[in-house]
């Protein structure tokens, strides 16, 4: 009987000092959690400032950049339209420049077929006229040889005569 | 059947009787070849070169054996005398200067010689029945002065200058005129076998043409005039050599003065004064000499 009231006892205390440790071990994790729990507001508390200071910084950058660019935007916005009537003119000027070119055109067109053909027509002509130059050498050429031939002929016939 | 007036020329070798005994068969062919192809050349040569149209149009020519016949019938009869006597000069010239003839010579024996007969007469060109039956096609010049020119031809040999005898139609028609520069030797009334009575022919003692030499065929031109020179100065030349020869001299000098050719013409001048019995021809020349070389003068007074 001693033995098991000993034990129990001795179980007892066990489970007493295990509760107690783990008391200990719970009050240690709450004490940390809570100071966690303190961090994560500290954090969050942090956070929210940052996104604010964030947000304001933005909302800054962007006031900025649109006071800056805005004025760009106008300034785009003026050049756009000035191309758009510079644009306008100039298809306007280019459709008046064909319709008056058209006609010149066709005319150049046909200056140009016909300068064309002149320039052909005058490269055959003297082609041709070197041909005929060449030719009136050669005639020239056997004109003059058959000249020297008459010239002797009549001389040699002249002898002839004499003798 | 067409009439025609033509100037009919024929001629063959001189001596073949003597050639045919003195050659083998085979040296007289290849005798009759050179003569052959020399007549050859110097026939289309000079035909062509005058301007004769073709064979059958103005013109007909044929050599067979020793012989060749020429007849020539442009219409121009003048024309066609004046061409045969150069024919006749030059077919002379060429077998002179002919491989044959300068071995002959070179082996000391006396050139062989060409006799012709030239003629003109009327001639029909006809193309007969009997020979359209054997394929022919291309009309015959037929009549009797072919067989007159022949006869004319045969006494060639009887000649002592250019042995070129020339029948009464052709020396009629010289001597009309003056426009071909020809002299004839006295006439000579032969009879001819075959024929009932005598004809008259003459011999051709000057023909004084300048195209004789330059027109003869290229084949021929080259050392022409040197060869004619040692065959004058070889022996007893044939008399019409040293006219030839001499007019080609005066050629020369009126191109151009030269003292040797001087010298050369006037000595050339002596010998044909001593063996021509017409020295007209040869006076003409040395007048021309002395009118126009001053040298000439002067060699006369240096004794030459």
């Amino acid at each position: 009987m001693l033995s098991r009231t000993f034990i129990d006892i001795a179980i007892f205390i066990i489970f007493f000092v295990v509760l107690f440790v783990e008391i200990l071990v719970s009050q240690k994790t709450n004490l940390e959690i809570e100071g966690l729990d303190k961090k994560i507001t500290v954090l969050q508390k942090f956070r929210s400032e940052g996104f604010k200071n964030l947000e304001e910084r933005l909302n800054s950058i962007r006031e900025t950049l649109f006071e800056k660019v805005n004025p760009l935007n106008i300034n785009l916005n003026e050049l756009s339209k000035r191309t758009d009537d510079l644009f306008e003119k100039y298809n306007s000027i280019l459709q008046e420049i064909d319709r008056k070119v058209a006609p010149l055109q066709t005319s150049f067109d046909d200056a140009l077929a016909g300068i064309n053909s002149s320039q052909e027509a005058m490269s055959n002509a003297l082609k041709e006229g070197e041909k005929e130059i060449k030719k009136m050498t050669e005639s020239i050429d056997a004109f003059r040889e058959e000249i020297r031939k008459i010239k002797d002929f009549i001389r040699e016939r002249t002898i002839d005569l004499e003798l | 059947m067409e009439e025609i007036i033509a100037t009919i020329l024929f001629a063959d070798l001189i001596d073949s009787p003597e050639l045919t005994r003195e050659l083998t068969v085979q040296e007289y062919n290849e005798m009759l070849t050179d003569f052959q192809n020399t007549l050859f050349e110097v026939v289309t040569h000079h035909l062509d070169f005058y301007g004769y149209e073709g064979y059958g149009i103005d013109y007909e020519w044929t050599v067979e054996g020793d012989e060749l016949r020429i007849i020539l019938y442009s219409g121009q009869v003048h024309f066609d005398i004046r061409n045969a006597l150069l024919l006749a000069i030059k077919i002379k010239i060429a077998w002179l200067v002919s491989p044959f003839n300068q071995r002959v010579m070179k082996d000391g024996y006396q050139a062989s010689r060409i006799g012709v007969g030239i003629d003109c007469g009327k001639v029909i060109k006809d193309l007969k029945p009997w020979r359209m039956k054997i394929g022919e096609t291309r009309p015959k010049i037929e009549g009797y002065a072919i067989n007159r020119t022949k006869h004319i031809e045969s006494a060639s040999r009887e000649g002592r200058v250019s042995q070129i005898m020339v029948g009464e139609g052709l020396y009629s028609i010289c001597q009309l005129n003056n426009r071909i520069n020809i002299s004839f030797g006295q006439p000579q009334n032969l009879l001819f076998k075959g024929l009932d009575q005598k004809m008259q022919i003459y011999e051709v003692v000057s023909f004084i043409n300048f195209e004789i030499l330059p027109s003869m065929p290229s084949s021929f031109q080259e050392g022409l005039l040197e060869k004619m020179e040692r065959i004058a100065g070889n022996g007893a030349p044939e008399p019409w050599v040293l006219i030839i020869l001499l007019r080609s001299y005066i050629s020369m000098l009126a191109s151009g003065e030269d003292e040797t050719l001087v010298a050369k013409a006037l000595d050339l001048a002596q010998q044909a004064l001593k063996v021509l019995d017409y020295k007209v021809v040869i006076y003409n020349m040395l007048g021309w000499l002395y009118s126009n070389c001053k040298s000439a003068h002067t060699l006369k007074l240096a004794g030459r």
